[in-house]
């Protein structure tokens, strides 16, 4: 019995997309299709708008070839492209002006997804959360960056990822709504 | 089993994370029109780039043939104009002897000028002991400012010198009681400010 090959890296989806072969870059929106749009939600709060962010990052990934050097985990890649997209959509779509960090605060909480009702203290803490810090929490446990990762995507040291992991998390402990995530520790 | 403080820190309880996940980390449903127009416009791309390079390569080749037939064809065509050059021109600036100065002889002399290192001494046609690319200038002016007999032709096209910076007449100042205005204006006269 054969054994199956390995699935291509991305480095190796990435060489095929390089040297001109569409391939490559299908097998990278295959991969990552749905955690940029689910992403793309993330700061949109709007269906729509999240999927005219997941096309414009494609295209912009597209426009990356030939010539992409991938130094980093795609995620690490794209997770800025995402995020200044859905910026430049919010502002575009309604008329928001300010800085980035603005506009994203402009957002009632942040946009989740499906199971918000089964989850609604967890929503109602992370909401509560500032945005600096819970944007190192969701990076680290939904979108599983390293620290390192999540300080080479924000530009910031891995010390100060860890400070606001460590603010984040202790905020959360601290919670009561959300006692009974922490009671088995 | 309990763990060091550092390490509570850093993680979350695993019902805790999954929760986050089943909240933030869900895709909106992507349709498949979507998928399709940007596969579509990504083989588009790839396609019009093997096209591009293919066009670019044989381009390149064609130029190359071409430029390979121009060079033995100058080899082995002599230059009969050559001569003319090397001698001094009975009308200044009538590098081919033509019996006119034209625009011709400027393009000739600017290219003969730009390709020798051993230019000839009848060249200089501005007579300011240099022979550069003023002396073409000097015949393109003298080309639109004579006609065949000599004789001037009005109005004389301005040259290069008259168009430079600080030999422009300075446009009037409006007749204004607003002197922000006027000194505005006048920072406009030149670049650096001077009226």
């Amino acid at each position: 019995m054969s054994a199956t090959p390995a699935p291509p890296t991305d480095a190796d989806l990435v060489a095929l997309a390089n040297r001109g072969d569409p391939a490559g870059f299908e097998g990278l929106y295959a991969r990552y299709r749905d955690w940029v749009a689910a992403l793309a939600h993330r700061f949109t709060g709007d269906d729509a708008l999240a999927l005219d962010v997941t096309q414009d990052t494609f295209m912009y990934l597209l426009g990356k070839f030939p010539g992409l050097k991938l130094t980093a985990r795609m995620t690490t890649f794209l997770y800025p492209a995402v995020k200044n997209l859905s910026i430049a959509a919010r502002r575009k779509a309604r008329r928001l002006s300010g800085s980035p960090d603005e506009v994203l605060a402009a957002l009632p909480t942040p946009a989740a997804g499906p199971g918000a009702l089964e989850h609604q203290d967890l929503l109602a803490v992370v909401a509560a959360l500032p945005d600096i810090h819970r944007e190192v929490v969701l990076m680290r446990f939904v979108d599983d960056f390293s620290l390192d990762e999540i300080g080479q995507t924000l530009n910031i040291p891995t010390g100060t990822v860890k400070s606001r992991l460590h603010h984040a998390i202790a905020a959360l402990r601290g919670d009561p709504r959300v006692r009974t995530f922490f009671a088995a520790e | 089993m309990s763990r060091a403080p550092d390490e509570l820190d850093a993680e979350l309880p695993p019902e805790m994370a999954r929760g986050l996940r089943q909240l933030f980390g869900r895709a909106p449903a992507v349709p498949a029109s979507l998928d399709r127009s940007i596969l579509d416009a990504a083989r588009d791309r790839f396609a019009a780039r093997r096209r591009n390079r293919m066009t670019i390569r044989w381009a390149a080749g064609l130029t190359t043939a071409a430029a390979a037939c121009v060079a033995v064809a100058l080899m082995l065509t002599p230059d009969r104009r050559q001569p003319q050059l090397a001698q001094t021109p009975a009308l200044k600036g009538d590098l081919d002897a033509s019996g006119k100065v034209d625009m011709v002889d400027a393009l000739l002399l600017a290219r003969r000028i730009a390709s020798t290192d051993h230019p000839n001494p009848a060249w200089d046609v501005n007579g300011d002991r240099k022979i550069d690319a003023a002396d073409a200038d000097a015949v393109a002016r003298s080309a639109v400012a004579l006609n065949p007999t000599g004789q001037a032709a009005a109005p004389r096209l301005p040259s290069f010198d008259d168009l430079a910076v600080g030999n422009r007449p300075a446009p009037p100042i409006p007749p204004t009681h607003d002197r922000s205005v006027a000194l505005d204006h006048a920072h406009r006269l030149t670049p650096e400010g001077r009226p």
